[in-house]
Parts: structure tokens; C-alpha cells; sequence
């Protein structure tokens, strides 16, 4: 079988390298990711690891690494209510065919909404500001009208009309990791001065400000939100294929106003 | 190490790597689409209506305007805007959460591929009426094909045959007045359908679902299983979007919101991890 050609290729990447079979140039014999050979990576690279890895293009620290390990097992599971978990669930138990249920609950998961979409907005605006008074922004902030429920900036907001108790603990649990981190003292002192107004850091303003500590670019973060919620989403949704559709009623028709 | 394939498989990676050879169309930029050897532009935008040019892409094949029209109708027929079905509870819950419209749309077709309704259901309905018109035409009785069926609660599970929700289905009789009103006979698998549907109505109380006419419908249509199955991917997108587009502009966690007792737990005690790894 002829060799391909070096140098050629239809998408470029630096993230892998596959290095073909001596007989057939469809078949990789090795693969590198980030110049490290896999067998390498899964013998003695944890997963955090390689995904910073990939995402950075560096091995993380052991603190690094410590850090989005906390946050991707903080996030994992959002409960039955979050709208990515419950989107899953729904499809689960209404016998959507089960390849769907996670891809189903990461796109309900993808709005500007406390979502994927609120992601990018939200690195932003930690960068620009973080070099800023925390207490100066969050007054500068609260000052200007709003529209009821509207987050006070990307990534900080109200859950159920107050802040929200397990993320508040989540993201402190992070932010000691790292007590000399500019980014999380930031944000620590922001949140505490935006609570006055019942509104704290939410799920997407925490991975913003976890991936703009580890280097991660703002849009690559919105993978890493993805990815952190991705094993919750599954979880819940695959366990509602073993109940019948029937455990999941209909809104009753009385409760369903025609207006 | 030369890898053991064989050569057919090997000449094909190699005449598709960086290739694409296809009788289905292709776009010439600047200049026109030729699509099943006609010009979109110049032919097919002018002679076709949208289902017809669907149906063209998918199959290879043309419809007349009758058969046309009846699918275009049957699409309604899948096409409520009630966000308590369960399509459209993702179309409502991706309008608060405002995902993009794009992706209401994907969350409530993906949903609606399940083997309890929508596209998959269909599918499987097609399955299930072109199986049960094999054994009628061997000379089985409509009774006997049912009987053939796996029950549940008493009641034989035949894909096509009554609804997840156990009413009457209010779409049959439409769809049955719109067959006749556009001048359709009754083929060989819609007479087996209704056979088999009396009798479940006769013993059980409840008949076949618009599913299952469909599918005997598309089948005397010559369409086969897995056309029907792309043809109708997107049939509940409509509804799936009026609930979108109906709480696009409310509050997050604004549709049908949950309290944290409005899940049943049926898991494990509460316990600690640390005392647990001890």
C-alpha cells in the first residue's frame, strides 16, 4: 500500500500525531498527544492530567491538576433539577434511544442561561476586570438597573431568587487551592460584595474563573463546563431507560391552562 | 507488518481517501446544484413543491402531488405545541435556558427519536406493519398476527398499535378522511392494518395509532422502513419549536420548575465518604 505523503492533510492540529503502520497507512501504530506516546499517558498520566494536557499543551502542576479535579467532581452532577441533567432524564424515561440521552443533556445545558453560552461572556469579563477593584466593579454593577432576574455579570447571578449555597462551598474549596491567585481572591471579594443584591457565582462563572487561572481560553472553557458536567448528565439519564414512561406522567390536564 | 484487509476494502479507503463520488448532486459554485441530474435552479425549484424535493433527496425518487400533499399533512399531525409532551418539554426547557433556536430544535427531534413516539416509533411501526403483512399474505388471520405478540398487562405490544398515553388516537380519523379526500384506495397493507386493528378494538378496546396507518399508508406507497425513518426526522419540529419560541423570553428555571421534593430519592441512606473508606 503506498505511503502518504508528509506534510499533507486536510485539518491542523497540535494537539495529535498518528504515526501510520508499516503496511497500511490507514491504521495508526502510535499516537501523540502533545508529543507524549499514549501508552505513556495511560500508564502513568491521570485523566485531569491528560485533558489539561490537551487543553494547555503542558503536564499541569500537581496543583493544577488538584484544582480541576475539585471542580470536575464538584460539578459532576447537578441534581435531577439542573436543565442539562433534567433534559437527559426526560429523554431517558420517554425511551429516547440511549445515544442521544448525553449529547441531548450537554445541548440543553449549551444556553446563555446559566449554560455553555454563558461561558465565554464570563471569562471575559473576569479578565477585564479582575485587575479592577472587586468591591468598585460589584458597586458599579449593582447600581445599574436590570431587569428582574437577570444576572448581575456573566457567571455571577441568582439561584431561585439567592445565591446559590453548594456552589458558594464549591467554588471556596477551589479557591483555597490556590490562596495567592489573583483570579480567586478576585472573585472571592466580588461574590461577597454582590451577595447584598442575593447573587453569587454560578456554575459557568466558576469554571471561567478556574479555566482562566489554568491558562485555558475562554472558548476552550466552554468544553471544560461541558465535559465537567457530562458524567452527572449520563448517569441520571441512562438510570431513567430502567423506569417505564409511565413513572413520569404528563402534567395533568387541569394543570394545563389554555389561555 | 502488512495488516490482513481485504483488497476491495483497501481500494476503497484509497479511491475515497481525499474523494467523493456520488450520483445524489453536487453544487457548482457561482453556477447551479445539479441534483439527481437536474438543475435545482433551473428544473426542480420550478416543478416541485418543498416534499416532493425532500423526498427526491432522500429516496432517489419522485412523488407525485397527491402523495406529496399527504405527507406534507401528516406532518400536523405530529406538530402540536404542547410543551407537556416530551419533545417539547426540551423545546420549552432550551427557550428558558435560551440555547440557540438551533438547538431547541436538535433537543426535541433527538428526543422524539424513541422507540415510545416520534421518528423511531415510526420506524418501528413500519417494521412491525410490513412483518405483520408478511404472515396476512402467507395466510395468517389478523388475530393470529396479534396473538403472535408479546403482551404487556395484558395488552400485546405491537409498535403502531395504541399510544403511550392509552387513549384513542384523535389523529386517526383525520388521517383516514385525508387518504380518501386526496382519492387513495386502500392498498394490501392498510386492509391488513385495518384488519388487525378491528380485532384488537373487538377484544382489547383499543385499535391501531396514526402510526401504524402511516406506516401501512407509506408502505403502499412503496417506501421502505428505513426511508420512512429519514423522510420523517424532523416531523415534530414544529411543536417542538412553538414551545420554544413560547419561553424563549421567560426567566431560567421559569418552565415547570421543581422543588427539590418533587424528586422521589430511592437511593442510599445519607453517609460519609471518610468513615465509609475506613
Amino acid at each position: 500500500m503506498a505511503a502518504t505523503g508528509a506534510g499533507e492533510g486536510i485539518f491542523n492540529t497540535s494537539i495529535c500525531l498518528e504515526e501510520a503502520t508499516d503496511g497500511n497507512p490507514f491504521v495508526a501504530q502510535q499516537r501523540y498527544i502533545r508529543g507524549f506516546p499514549v501508552d505513556e499517558l495511560w500508564q502513568h498520566s491521570s485523566f485531569i492530567e491528560t485533558l489539561l494536557l490537551m487543553f494547555t499543551g503542558d503536564i499541569p502542576s500537581h496543583t493544577s491538576a488538584a484544582l480541576l479535579e475539585r471542580l470536575f467532581v464538584g460539578l459532576m452532577n447537578l441534581g435531577p433539577r439542573d436543565a442539562g441533567v433534567r433534559a437527559a432524564m426526560t429523554a431517558g424515561v420517554s425511551n429516547t434511544a440511549e445515544e442521544h440521552l448525553l449529547p441531548i443533556g450537554l445541548i440543553a445545558t449549551g444556553g446563555e442561561n446559566n449554560g455553555a453560552g454563558e461561558i465565554k461572556p464570563a471569562c471575559k469579563f473576569i479578565i477585564k476586570n479582575s485587575k479592577t477593584d472587586p468591591i468598585q466593579c460589584a458597586r458599579d454593577l449593582m447600581a445599574q438597573p436590570r431587569p428582574t432576574h437577570a444576572h448581575i455579570a456573566p457567571g455571577f447571578g441568582g439561584h431561585y431568587g439567592t445565591i446559590d449555597p453548594i456552589l458558594a462551598r464549591l467554588a471556596e474549596d477551589c479557591f483555597t487551592l490556590m490562596p495567592d491567585s489573583r483570579i480567586f481572591n478576585w472573585c472571592r471579594t466580588f461574590t461577597a460584595e454582590i451577595a447584598a443584591c442575593h447573587q453569587g457565582l454560578l456554575a459557568p462563572g466558576l469554571v471561567a474563573a478556574v479555566c482562566c487561572e489554568l491558562g485555558i481560553r475562554a472558548t476552550e472553557a466552554v468544553a471544560i463546563y461541558q465535559l465537567c458536567k457530562a458524567p452527572g448528565i449520563a448517569a441520571q439519564g441512562f438510570e431513567q431507560l430502567r423506569h417505564p414512561i409511565q413513572s413520569n406522567p404528563l402534567l395533568a390536564d387541569e394543570d394545563y391552562e389554555l389561555t | 507488518m502488512k495488516t490482513m484487509n481485504s483488497p476491495d476494502l483497501e481500494s476503497l479507503w484509497q479511491r475515497n481517501r481525499q474523494h467523493i463520488r456520488t450520483n445524489i448532486g453536487k453544487w457548482f459554485p457561482g453556477e447551479d446544484v445539479i441534483v439527481r441530474g437536474r438543475s435545482l435552479f433551473n428544473d426542480w425549484v420550478n416543478e416541485l413543491s418543498f416534499i416532493q424535493f425532500n423526498v427526491l433527496n432522500i429516496t432517489g425518487r419522485l412523488v407525485n402531488e397527491r402523495v406529496a400533499k399527504w405527507i406534507e399533512t401528516s406532518i400536523f399531525f405530529t406538530s402540536y405545541p404542547d410543551a407537556r409532551i416530551w419533545c417539547n418539554q426540551l423545546g420549552a426547557l432550551a427557550g428558558t435556558q435560551k440555547t440557540s433556536p438551533v438547538a431547541g430544535f436538535v433537543l426535541g427531534c433527538l428526543a422524539a427519536d424513541s422507540k415510545a413516539y416520534g421518528s423511531r416509533a415510526q420506524y418501528l411501526s413500519v417494521i412491525a406493519v410490513q412483518d405483520m403483512y408478511q404472515q396476512y399474505a402467507e395466510g395468517q388471520t389478523a388475530a393470529e398476527i396479534v396473538e403472535g405478540f408479546p403482551k404487556s398487562r395484558g395488552f400485546p405490544m405491537i409498535p403502531g398499535f395504541a399510544r403511550p398515553v392509552r387513549v384513542n388516537d384523535e389523529r386517526l380519523e383525520p388521517a383516514r378522511r385525508l387518504t380518501a379526500q386526496l382519492g387513495f384506495e386502500r392498498g394490501p397493507h392498510m386492509e391488513m392494518a385495518e384488519d388487525a386493528s378491528q380485532y384488537l378494538l373487538d377484544t382489547y378496546g383499543l385499535g391501531m395509532n396514526a402510526a401504524g396507518f402511516c406506516s401501512a399508508f407509506l408502505l403502499d406507497q412503496e417506501f421502505t422502513a428505513e426511508e420512512v425513518y429519514r423522510l420523517r426526522v424532523a416531523d415534530v419540529a414544529s411543536g417542538v419549536m412553538a414551545c420554544f419560541s413560547d419561553h424563549a423570553h421567560q426567566p431560567e428555571n421559569s418552565f415547570l420548575p421543581l422543588q427539590c421534593n418533587d424528586i422521589r430519592y430511592c437511593g442510599p441512606a445519607k453517609r460519609s465518604l471518610l468513615t465509609a473508606r475506613k
